[in-house]
């Protein structure tokens, strides 16, 4: 019952005027970024950190946990009426959604889309708020060793899941991993990679890392096929709501996919994508109207949104109580904490309670007025996909330069900017993701130190970091999510040729 | 195996400088000086490590493209057509970031954020010079605004910062 009373106190928190206020401004930043496709909530969140400078903890990060809701319900909007899916999570959204509104369904997608999210996320929630307190209590006994196998973990998982080849995604943890070097080692004030230029003692700044690869890497790559792209947006015809039939056949997809979503969000399993696409073929599976899918049929809607959103509740446990991101939203929620001084750990939940609590019971809260808003104000959103393009783009690369300067007020971070986002273009250009290189980036420095700290323990004996059981138990895993694929592959092949 | 495409050339010079960058954190880690006698563990161990790895996966991509395992660009489809990159549009866009790189501490955010909005919204065929402008100045001014007034944050002054407060 102890994590009931925490959550009650959390609501106290979260209900002053000013953290109602900032969370409130999240939710509608959140969706108008959702919104507006090349944002996603990752980046989102990574523009507006420079507010922590001026805004007090609580605040920001019940406006970030805000607009990490909002972005994904906005992503939703994107991809049914407009095809081009906002973020990752969204992809699969827009399989059968675009279908359905392209059959005059727009409404009904919309609102099983937001219903679900809302469904799922408050069930979620919940799952975190009981779930992060017991993790964080097993976790306290992780000695470094283990810690830095977690890490190596999620690690292989975030980069062999993504994209297309587990080799570009392992390119992409390197790439993040060697950005992390640059800088003054911490406990020697060695200096690594600097090329002797004083701007780079204190590191690349993490931030100007992500606007650049996200925002200035996307609009080149948008840039380099101007001619290709092109998109129009569905109107929304009939009313946002759900018939009798549509809510039968929703909301059974809607608690499976937050079944499969939160899981796997706990657990890395490299972001939205896999949860969606398993929520989704299981759906396909289940369905009595099989034969709708691929042509609108609202359980392909329902059960991956529901899965999506479950998943990014999911995600913020093990960054609670193990300050592991599994995602690149939860890495830059990451970043946030970082800039207070403040680190996520198994200690967070005992030191930070107000902190963390409030921010729980504002993504009850968040998650709420993101009903009540988007529904009605559908025809606002729908507005803002019909932002003339070169103003969109001229705008979030604008947005993206201010991000990048504004944290350490500093030019060199903004040529770093420029060669980043060239970086993010060749990415997009040879198929490699871009979220493992963020991870890298964010919790390599982290496992460096714990990698230290075990062999300090230790005196220099390396025998250290494989002896506990827990390290052997997640070397094997590690070993069985390297291999597996492999043996998959081998077991088709030989099937193909029989 | 197959024949290496205009596109797969592109990739291996991108995998292969990556490649060269491996080795290069090994070089620099060699190389290092490191102050004595503080640190029990080297601040050497761990950029070796990730140089290595960097090594290791850069030269099994530079293998996966040679033998024809070549990327599928973003947002399309493997069997899609391969389209060139359209430099004169890029360009115009790296442009724009230089612009406002070179332009922001001496004349101030909303000049330079002007120059950035409006030669990225001209690359993307923008071309009502005068509507455009304006909403570009418009976009800079709200946003300078909005930052330094209503969060505290500080961004380099110029003329036009000065004549609007």
């Amino acid at each position: 019952m102890n994590s009931l009373n925490m959550l009650l106190d959390g609501f106290a928190t979260a209900f002053t005027v000013t953290n109602l206020i900032y969370g409130l401004a999240g939710t509608f930043l959140g969706t108008l970024v959702g919104v507006l496709p090349g944002i996603g909530p990752a980046l989102a969140i990574a523009l507006l950190l420079p507010i922590t400078m001026s805004v007090p903890p609580a605040a920001a990060l019940i406006m970030f946990a805000s607009i990490y809701y909002g972005a994904m319900y906005g992503g939703s909007t994107t991809s049914i009426l407009l095809n081009t899916p906002g973020e990752s999570g969204s992809v699969i959204t827009a399989l059968e959604g675009n279908k359905m509104a392209k059959a005059g369904r727009a409404g009904a997608a919309l609102a099983t889309a937001a219903i679900g999210s809302f469904v799922a996320g408050t069930i979620a929630t919940l799952l975190l708020a009981f779930g992060a307190p017991a993790m964080a209590d097993v976790a306290v006994k992780i000695q470094p060793a283990g810690y830095l196998s977690l890490m190596i973990l999620a690690f292989a998982t975030v980069g062999t899941l993504l994209g297309q080849s587990m080799l570009r995604g392992l390119v992409s943890l390197a790439v993040g991993l060697v950005i992390g070097l640059v800088g003054a080692d911490l406990q020697s004030g060695a200096l690594r990679l600097t090329f002797g230029n004083l701007n780079a003692v204190d590191g690349i700044e993490t931030v100007t890392v992500i606007v650049a690869i996200f925002a200035l890497g996307e609009v080149l790559y948008l840039a380099s096929r101007y001619k290709v792209n092109n998109w129009t947006v569905i109107s929304v015809k009939d009313k946002t709501w759900m018939t009798k039939s549509d809510l039968k056949r929703s909301w059974r997809p809607w608690l499976r996919g937050t079944a499969i979503g939160f899981p796997l969000g706990v657990i890395p399993a490299g972001g939205s994508e896999v949860p969606t696409f398993l929520s989704y073929a299981a759906e396909k599976k289940l369905s009595k109207n099989k034969e709708e899918f691929g042509h609108g049929a609202i359980e392909g809607v329902a059960g991956p949104e529901a899965a999506n959103n479950a998943n990014a509740a999911g995600a913020l446990v093990p960054l609670l109580a193990l300050g592991l991101p599994t995602s690149a939203t939860a890495a830059v929620v990451l970043v946030a904490f970082q800039l207070y001084n403040i680190q996520p750990g198994p200690m967070l939940l005992s030191t930070e309670p107000v902190l963390v609590w409030g921010l729980i019971a504002s993504l009850f809260i968040g998650n709420t007025l993101l009903l009540l808003l988007n529904l009605p104000l559908i025809k606002f959103w729908v507005k803002l996909l019909k932002i003339p393009r070169p103003y969109l783009y001229g705008g979030i690369t604008t947005l993206a330069l201010f991000g990048a300067y504004a944290l350490n007020a500093s030019t060199f971070d903004l040529q770093i900017a420029l060669a980043v986002g060239a970086l993010g273009y060749f990415f997009r250009r040879f198929g490699v993701p871009t979220t493992p290189l963020i991870i890298g980036l964010i919790m390599g420095p982290l496992a460096e130190t714990k990698f230290k700290l075990a062999l300090q323990i230790s005196n220099g004996d390396y025998s250290v970091l494989y002896a506990g059981v827990l390290t052997k138990v997640i070397y094997l895993i590690l070993f069985l999510v390297i291999i597996g694929p492999f043996v998959w592959n081998f077991k088709k092949k030989l099937a193909i040729k029989k | 195996m197959k024949r290496t495409t205009k596109a797969g050339r592109g990739e291996l010079a991108f995998a292969g400088s990556l490649l060269l960058l491996g080795f290069f954190v090994l070089y620099d880690t060699f190389k290092m000086e490191v102050p004595e006698g503080l640190a029990i563990i080297s601040p050497r161990a761990f950029p070796y490590i990730v140089g290595a790895f960097l090594i290791v996966v850069s030269a099994g991509l530079i293998v996966t493209v040679v033998r024809g395992n070549l990327a599928v660009p973003e947002g399309t489809e493997p069997g899609d057509q391969f389209v060139p990159a359209d430099f004169k549009t890029m360009s115009l866009v790296v442009a724009g970031i230089a612009g406002h790189v070179i332009l922001l501490e001496k004349l101030g955010f909303v000049i330079a954020a002007t120059v950035s909005f409006y030669l990225v919204a001209y690359a993307f065929g923008a071309r009502k010079i005068v509507k455009d402008f304006g909403i570009a100045l418009a976009f800079s001014l709200i946003t300078y605004f909005a930052f330094t007034r209503g969060l505290n944050i500080r961004l380099p002054q110029g003329i036009m910062e000065n004549l609007f407060s």
